[in-house]
């Protein structure tokens, strides 16, 4: 049994080795970094977008939580948008109409995330009581008029951040936590498939914030977190993360694959966002904004989402700005927080629909709101 | 009278290893081995990894690839219809430029040899193409190809010199070139064969 002497000895030496190590790795990525985006799109005479301020039309404005809106998701095929608020209540709305179909109150109000079920019949929700409940929406509403659980997903030793389910597949669902850990579900018993992280090694070092699954290969998922990382995660392969990518320089509150499945997108309390490339782990772009003329600390990033092209990134910040980036030109094209009819507040969430016509953001003014481009309004015309 | 007893002393506690402190090292040293082995991973597999440059253009062509209900084609054609008569200009200069190997290419993508201004010296081989594999227009020389047996494929995975037989598209789903791969005249609806969106669902050899 080796001594205690023994043991600090081989931990200043191992201690060395790896930070020698990944001196020399960051090293060789920098080696590789010969270009990014911006300066490659440039060279290649890439057109800028243009954008007047009134091309993108708030077309609704969803109104009915009575708290702050934490985290909103658009189902895959129709027009309706779940939201989870403060005020302990999960709304679902018909985006085209702005009704609410469904005002679901929560056993727990310290909600923090929501998701739809690929095939719209049921929503999930997480947050501070470390677990996520499901929802079936054809449920029948009890006597007081509260809609039943029909599952918890119970396991969580940390308060759940997020939460997705596995696109086309009704069963499966990935949540990230506070705990450090993801966790891949089975919905219908309830139980844990699979734990990122934790115990096991190259898991995070701190609360996973985001959760984001590839749809061009759902086996692949990346989570960011407070330790200012995001990991690649295979999901049959639990014991440890495929990738991991540093780079930021605080919480990474949002990740979010780009539409090719092979790049995908960060925002953190850095104050950036950027661009990474899922299988060399190169970082292709940084998004950063110019600070302010009194040189305050650059606001954090709370959500982002790209459009269905990948050519913009709309950026939600903590002091209510919402950044549209050309992410190929690394601009700023608009800014959604200074148009007439804006959000009063931080903006919490961020979502495009499937198609890539319409973006929905909530934010802590309690309100969501629907933007189109206002060339295309159909189906938003009709209501 | 007996002396009195010395007062008792309390004792020092035993002398023993610190097992929780031992542990928690032991743990930790464990954690940095672990590390070290997958830093030494990821340092192996950097070496196969390419530049961000290939990742960059992998990126550029994707979003110009597909449409976006966001963008109208007039919220980039106002700036692109400037831009195109800024780089007329810039191709014109440059066809007349010193340089012979600057050669000018359509907006359509891969232009035949005979396009490139026949003041250069030296002419361009027979069997030589400029590719604009953007998509946009371009100009920029791709690649001579000059052997009598190459021919020049655009699309894809970019603009290269290929033997007849050989593979003509990059990545992306393009097939082999021999035998009996259709013609650019038979890519049916394409502007031009050597436009991505052709190449990537059926072969084409760019004459």
């Amino acid at each position: 049994m080796a001594s205690v002497a023994d043991l600090k000895e081989k931990h200043a030496a191992a201690t060395a080795s790896v930070n020698s190590l990944r001196e020399r790795l960051r090293q060789r990525r920098e080696m590789l970094l010969d270009t990014d985006v911006a300066r490659y799109s440039k060279v290649q005479g890439r057109a800028p977008v243009s954008f007047n301020p009134t091309d993108l039309v708030c077309c609704r404005t969803l109104q009915g939580h009575s708290g702050k809106v934490y985290s909103l998701d658009w189902t895959p095929e129709k027009n309706w948008i779940v939201s989870a608020s403060q005020d302990g209540r999960l709304i679902v709305w018909n985006a085209l109409t702005s009704q609410k179909t469904h005002a679901i109150k929560l056993h727990c109000p310290w909600v923090m995330t929501c998701a739809f079920a690929p095939n719209g019949q049921s929503v999930a929700c997480g947050g501070l009581d470390s677990a996520c409940s499901i929802f079936n929406l054809n449920s029948q509403a009890d006597r007081d008029g509260n809609m039943p659980v029909s599952r918890i997903l119970t396991g969580h030793k940390g308060y759940v951040s997020s939460c997705q389910y596995v696109p086309d597949q009704e069963t499966r669902l990935i949540t990230s936590s506070g705990d450090q850990t993801c966790v891949l579900w089975d919905v219908t018993t309830g139980q844990r498939i699979s734990i990122f992280g934790g115990e096991f090694p190259s898991g995070h070092t701190a609360d996973v914030q985001s959760v984001s699954i590839n749809s061009s290969n759902t086996n692949m998922f990346v989570s960011g977190s407070c330790d200012a990382t995001v990991r690649l995660w295979d999901i049959r392969i639990a014991s440890r993360a495929v990738r991991t990518y540093h780079g930021h320089e605080g919480d990474v509150n949002s990740v979010k694959f780009f539409p090719d499945g092979h790049r995908f997108g960060t925002g953190s309390e850095d104050g950036t966002c950027r661009l990474f490339d899922m299988r060399t782990g190169h970082q292709l772009q940084v998004y950063s904004r110019e600070p302010d003329r009194n040189d305050n600390e650059l606001p954090a990033v709370t959500s982002i989402a790209f459009s269905i092209s990948g050519r913009l990134l709309f950026a939600g910040y903590s002091n209510g700005d919402c950044y549209v980036w050309d992410t190929l030109l690394a601009e700023v094209v608009l800014n959604l927080g200074n148009l007439q009819n804006s959000h009063d507040g931080r903006i919490s969430c961020l979502g495009m629909s499937s198609d890539g016509s319409a973006l929905c953001t909530g934010s802590w003014d309690k309100n969501l709101k629907v933007r189109t481009f206002k060339k295309r309004l159909f189906p938003f015309t009709t209501s | 009278m007996a002396a009195m007893a010395a007062a008792p002393r309390p004792k020092s506690p035993p002398a023993s290893p610190d097992p929780c402190g031992r542990h928690r090292l032991q743990l930790a040293v464990d954690a940095l081995h672990r590390e070290i082995g997958f830093l030494e991973g990821e340092i192996s597999a950097i070496e196969g990894v390419h530049a961000a440059s290939r990742c960059c253009k992998e990126v550029d062509e994707f979003v110009g690839r597909n449409p976006d209900p966001f963008i109208t084609i007039q919220s980039e054609k106002r700036s692109n219809d400037q831009s195109q008569q800024f780089l007329k200009k810039i191709r014109a200069k440059s066809c007349l430029s010193y340089l012979s190997w600057i050669c000018c290419c359509g907006a359509g993508g891969c232009s035949p040899f005979h396009q490139v201004k026949t003041t250069m010296r030296p002419p361009p081989a027979k069997n030589s193409c400029c590719c604009s594999c953007s998509g946009g227009g371009g100009v920029q020389l791709r690649k001579l190809c000059s052997s009598s047996s190459c021919f020049c494929c655009c699309g894809c995975g970019g603009c290269q010199c290929r033997v007849a037989s050989a593979g003509c598209c990059g990545g992306g789903g393009c097939c082999g070139c021999g035998g009996g791969c259709p013609r650019c005249s038979s890519c049916g609806g394409c502007p031009s064969c050597c436009s991505d969106a052709c190449c990537a669902r059926r072969c084409c050899l760019c004459l």
